[in-house]
């Protein structure tokens, strides 16, 4: 009697064990699906937010695409936000079914040399984005950039992979707080291409706000290259970029951060 | 007690293998990477892969570049420092080296990174020897050997005076793949298709005024694969009386027309 006891109780186990093991597969699935290049993409979304946004009417011609590659012909909301993440401007567009907008955001600046990010709420469907900054002097065309929106997701962590502090060229972090009711702290801890550790910084960033990072100055002066980790501490997200430019080398590239699985942090 | 004991064990078990599943890696980093789109040309082009070791575990990887046709030319273990990177110029080595590659040292392919460990991330560096072209240097972030069935190249054009292309690659390694690319103007009208096959490992540009046979257009282009099959792709844009070169990366969607 004792041992068929032993044997319901074992059997028990093992079917809740079971049980729980494939409740945890489609979860499994869903995470992988939603990650992994099938599911959710990281750039596409009905909240995108172009990091930086430069504008100069003497200087630029900045063009801002948006997409509606679902067809669901989206009302698309722009919001200008300041680095502290005041509201300077805000437009709305009906997207076409399956076309997209290409516009010039500083055109709702005026005259105003603004620095800035730019916030894309779509209601109806999920669109994409990118941002075109072309230079007005053709001596400056060298410098013409092209870079994808982010999703305003966010994420907790994000990889600069490559950065370069140098007097002579001109790098910084670009670091957004797609939130608009909280700030973010964030911790950049920058490494040499070999992973040895050079210097870690915390920064506030308000809500909707940006923060700009010089590699050349945050290392205090050292000429090197590698690697900075951007870690949020506590709640929040964030989207960043990178930009690097050469005056001498006469190029400019911009590139977005890619968002990393949260490490183990000790501070 | 002992019984409930082990148990409760089970479900603790069960409940770290849920959370340990849910903790996934988002996109653009992974364990497989792709160049879409990498150029051999030691006299006039400096390349650089920077490949960056996300979980500091320090990886080995592997790199394996391919010409268009998806034939390797060229393949490379390294060991990445644990929260470190690499960040070398393949041409350096191609130069002593195989496949025939020395026969012929030109030629325009792709690069696979892969591996053996944790998460990395990618990007390609291309930067001209020449000043006057360093209008042409560009950099884009490698893409995720996973790849879509689905991409959205947001804004293309058509026009004689640039050069624009369309690049994509395919991601199967054993297996042709066939995608439609279909071009929309900016107000979502369909203004021409071009079917192409693309070997496995291989890549394939697409100059979009070729394809639309000199409509001067600007528009968008998605790009769907039939039947089966992954890819990946970036969008280059140059001007070389305006002097400058764009590059971008194609965003993976699920859903489109």
């Amino acid at each position: 009697m004792a041992r068929h006891r032993r044997f319901i109780a074992h059997s028990l186990r093992i079917s809740l064990f079971l049980t729980l093991a494939i409740a945890c597969v489609p979860v499994m699935a869903y995470a992988q699906f939603a990650f992994e290049g099938e599911g959710l993409p990281s750039r596409a979304g009905d909240q995108l937010v172009v990091n930086y946004f430069e504008a100069d009417p003497d200087v630029y011609e900045t063009h801002l695409v948006i997409t509606d590659h679902e067809g669901t012909g989206s009302v698309v909301n722009v919001l200008l936000f300041d680095l502290d993440g005041r509201l300077v401007a805000e437009h709305a567009y009906f997207l076409p079914i399956f076309g997209k907008v290409n516009y010039n955001p500083a055109e709702d600046l005026g005259k105003n040399v603004f620095t800035g990010t730019i916030r894309i709420y779509a209601d109806g469907g999920n669109v994409s984005a990118q941002y075109w900054q072309f230079y007005k002097n053709p001596e400056k065309t060298v410098f013409n950039t092209a870079i994808p929106a982010s999703n305003a997701l966010g994420a907790p962590a994000l990889l600069c992979q490559h950065f370069v502090s140098s007097p002579d060229i001109r790098a910084r972090l670009v670091l957004v707080n797609p939130a608009s009711d909280s700030a973010v702290t964030v911790s950049v801890t920058f490494y040499l291409d070999r992973g040895k550790q050079l210097t870690r910084d915390k920064h506030t960033i308000p809500p909707n706000g940006m923060i700009l990072l010089d590699p050349f100055v945050e290392n205090e002066g050292l000429v090197r290259t590698g690697i900075a980790y951007c870690e949020v501490i506590g709640d929040g997200r964030i989207t960043g970029e990178y930009w690097q430019a050469s005056d001498a080398e006469r190029y400019q590239v911009s590139l977005p951060m890619e968002a990393i699985p949260v490490r183990t942090k000790h501070w | 007690m002992r019984k409930s004991s082990k148990a409760l064990l089970s479900v603790l078990l069960a409940v770290a293998a849920l959370l340990c599943a849910t903790v996934q890696v988002e996109a653009q980093i992974g364990q497989n990477l792709v160049i879409n789109r990498f150029v051999s040309d030691p006299d006039n082009i400096e390349t650089h892969v920077v490949i960056s070791d996300v979980d500091g575990v320090g990886p080995n990887i592997k790199i394996s570049i391919f010409n268009d046709e998806g034939r390797l030319v060229y393949e490379r273990y390294e060991t990445l420092s644990a929260f470190g990177k690499i960040n070398y110029d393949p041409l350096t080595y191609l130069n002593a080296y195989q496949h025939g590659y020395n026969q012929s040292p030109k030629f325009i392919g792709t690069v696979r990174i892969e591996s053996a460990g944790g998460n990395i991330a990618g990007q390609y560096w291309e930067m001209n020897r020449d000043l006057d072209k360093a209008y042409m240097n560009i950099a884009v972030p490698a893409a995720d050997g996973k790849g879509y069935d689905k991409l959205v190249c947001q804004h293309f054009v058509s026009d004689k005076s640039v050069n624009s292309q369309i690049i994509v690659s395919n991601t199967e390694v054993s297996r042709p793949v066939t995608i439609d690319v279909k071009f929309y103007s900016d107000n979502g009208g369909l203004v021409g298709v071009e079917k192409r096959v693309i070997p496995a490992n291989g890549v394939s540009s697409i100059n979009p005024y070729k394809s639309l046979k000199g409509v001067q257009m600007t528009g968008t282009a998605y790009i769907v694969v039939v039947g089966a099959g992954k890819i990946t792709g970036e969008y280059w844009q140059a001007v070389e009386r305006e002097k400058y070169q764009v590059a971008l990366p194609l965003e993976g969607v699920t859903k489109i027309r």
